[in-house]
Parts: C-alpha cells; sequence; structure tokens
C-alpha cells in the first residue's frame, strides 16, 4: 500500500475518492495509476491519508540514486567553496583555481551539474505520473543556473580577473543553494545524508 | 517573421523586461510627484493672503530654478565646448535628468554592480539553447524563479507545487 492509500493487488487498483464532504467511495480498476491520473487528475489528490501517488517516490527508487551521485554532488560543492576561498586571497592562486574549475583538469564541480540533473529526476520523478512535476522543473533550472555560473567563472579564472570571477562565484554560489534546497528536501535520513550548504 | 512559439517567448520576454521597466516609472514618478507637489501647492495658492506680486515673486522664483539647473545642466555636459556634438549633449541631458536622479543614490560604481549582478540572472538565456538541460521551469513556465531559495519549495504554493492547484501534491 502506497501513503496515499493506493492498494496495489496485482494489477487491480483500488481507489478511494473523497469528491466532496458528503460523497465517500471506493472503485476498483484495472487501469494503470498513471493513466488513471493523467485522465483524472482529481484522483490523485484525492485519498485516505492525504498523501499523493502521483509525487510518490519509493525509497527503492531514491537510495541508489543518492549513492550513486550523492558522494560527487557533495564533492563538487567542497571544491566550489575551496575555489570562492581561492578567490577571496588577495592575490589568488590562478593555477589551483583553474584546477577546480576546468573538466579537462578533472574538477568535480563540472562534473556534479549533469550529476544533480539525474539524481534530481531520481528523486522526484515518481512512476504513478508520467509528466515531470514542477520541482524537477525548477531542481532542473537551478542546475542549469550552476552550469551557466561555472562557465562563466571559467573564463573569468582563465583570464585571472579577480573581481570578476568574485561576482560570479557568488552568483553560482547562490544557484548551488537553491539546488541544494529543492534536493534536500527528498534526502529523508534512511535516503543518506542532506547536502550541505556552501558558505 | 519568427513561428509562433517563438513570438510568444519574446512577448515573455519582453514582458518581463517592462515590468521592470514600469516599476522604475512608478519609483520616478513617485519621485516627480513628491518633488514638485509643495512647488504647484505655492504657486497655485488660493489664499488672500498670498497676493498677486506673491504669486509672480514665486513663479519668478520657478523659472530662476528652472534657468539655473540647464546652466549646470550645459555645464556638466559639456555644451560649451565647440567640439562637443548635439547628439553628446541630448544624451548628457537625458542621462541627468533621466538616468541619473533616478539611481543617483547608488553611485555610478555600485550601479554599474548592481547592473552586472542583474544581468546574471536577468540574461537573454536564447531559449535556453546553451542549458544544460532545455526543459527547466522557466523554459516551460516562462516564469523566472528567485536567484536564491533560502527555504524548500512550499507545497502549499501553487506557483511552485507538482501540478500547480492542490495543497498535497508536494
Amino acid at each position: 500500500m502506497t501513503p496515499s492509500g493506493t492498494h496495489l493487488e496485482g494489477t487491480k487498483f483500488v481507489f478511494s475518492l473523497h469528491c466532496c464532504a458528503s460523497i465517500d467511495f471506493q472503485i476498483s480498476l484495472t487501469l494503470h495509476t498513471e493513466l488513471f491520473c493523467f485522465a483524472f487528475d482529481d484522483s490523485c489528490i484525492s485519498s485516505v491519508d492525504g498523501g499523493n501517488s502521483c509525487t510518490y517516490v519509493s525509497l527503492k527508487q531514491r537510495v541508489p540514486a543518492y549513492g550513486k551521485y550523492g558522494s560527487i554532488i557533495a564533492q563538487g560543492a567542497k571544491e566550489y567553496e575551496a575555489l570562492g576561498n581561492i578567490l577571496r586571497q588577495s592575490q589568488p592562486d590562478w593555477t589551483q583555481a583553474l584546477g577546480l574549475i576546468r573538466a579537462d583538469l578533472g574538477a568535480t564541480t563540472v562534473d556534479a551539474e549533469l550529476k544533480m540533473i539525474l539524481l534530481a529526476t531520481a528523486l522526484m520523478t515518481s512512476p504513478n505520473f508520467p509528466i515531470p512535476s514542477k520541482e524537477l522543473l525548477v531542481a532542473r533550472f537551478y542546475a542549469n543556473e550552476v552550469h551557466y555560473a561555472q562557465g562563466k567563472l571559467r573564463i573569468a579564472v582563465e583570464g585571472r580577473s579577480r573581481e570578476d570571477a568574485l561576482r560570479i562565484w557568488e552568483f553560482g554560489k547562490d544557484s548551488w543553494n537553491s539546488e541544494f534546497q529543492v534536493l534536500n528536501r527528498h534526502i529523508t535520513p534512511k535516503v543518506g545524508d542532506k547536502f550541505e550548504l556552501i558558505v | 517573421m519568427l513561428p509562433k512559439n517563438e513570438r510568444a517567448r519574446a512577448r515573455r520576454y519582453h514582458f518581463i523586461h517592462l515590468t521592470v521597466t514600469w516599476r522604475q516609472l512608478q519609483h520616478y514618478d513617485l519621485l516627480l510627484e513628491e518633488y514638485s507637489y509643495p512647488i504647484s501647492a505655492i504657486a497655485a495658492c488660493p489664499f488672500p493672503l498670498v497676493d498677486t506680486k506673491m504669486k509672480i515673486t514665486v513663479k519668478f522664483a520657478i523659472v530662476l530654478a528652472a534657468v539655473l539647473i540647464l546652466k549646470v545642466t550645459v555645464g556638466t555636459t559639456g555644451l560649451q565646448q565647440p567640439s562637443s556634438t548635439r547628439r553628446e549633449a541630448f544624451a548628457g541631458i537625458s542621462t541627468l535628468v533621466g538616468g541619473g536622479a533616478v539611481w543617483n543614490t547608488l553611485g555610478p560604481h555600485d550601479a554599474a554592480l548592481a547592473a552586472e549582478a542583474l544581468a546574471l540572472e536577468n540574461r537573454d538565456r536564447k531559449n535556453n539553447k546553451d542549458a544544460l538541460i532545455r526543459e527547466d521551469y522557466w523554459f516551460q513556465t516562462g516564469k523566472l524563479p528567485p536567484r536564491l531559495l533560502t527555504t524548500s519549495l512550499q507545497g502549499d504554493d501553487p506557483q511552485w507545487n507538482a501540478f500547480g492547484r492542490y495543497k498535497v501534491c508536494i
């Protein structure tokens, strides 16, 4: 039984519906859940305990995804923070800074961009609903912002422009932290540790 | 002519920018109203204590102030220099009267920094052509999320929840 109160009996599903305050009835269907949700949108939010089957993502899906991508993303965030510390120095070590932002030099910050999108997709895509949720779209938006910021940051570091690099780094930091705000809500203690915000 | 979906996106993009401009204009209108009200109140004062001579004096003072402002403007924009062109002079005046009035509290350096900071988040995204993944929140809805999310998305906010309508979707 999912938290929404949807009973799984082989291919047969039983939905508890609350159409209004006075009417409460059940229907048994052999439809696929996602088709039912797509056709009857209201059914997806109507359940006994107030959960939502359309946004329900099982631990079975979330745990392996976190195990696969979580460590790279966390490492990328640490490297990004280290890059900020380098840029804050009066005379930054540009060679070291380049190593933290250029993909060809093995920077995890760049590697983490795509991993963020993959993790968000795994954490927020419910098998009960085929369309990406708005929350997933927001997560993608911030991953795109990180990608843009780090592209600009690489150019600024290559040009050794400290002021520009710091300004873009701040923008990128906001994007990283916003991404973590969206992702962390789905990382329960059973899934793993939440991502630490960049300071 | 652009295809239909491109036109829609262009409209959305311009709407966002026009909204900003309109807010600036509103701010500017408020400033004008604030400063012009006492002057017009004195000039149009109906009390019998203020006689015609007084009204004329006040009006003369206003004209004098306008002339002084014009003189300062001409001085700062370099209109008196023979080498300056008419276009430069008008550009200088418009900067002083328009942009300067609104942004002078920031100072030129801060204003430049603010404009650059604004450019990062409100940049031309070129239809997400260069993005890591094209179908994101901005691309799908045309709305721009804030630069920094300070809390996780609220489930009861219809702007963010999964289907835009219900409290229990997230």
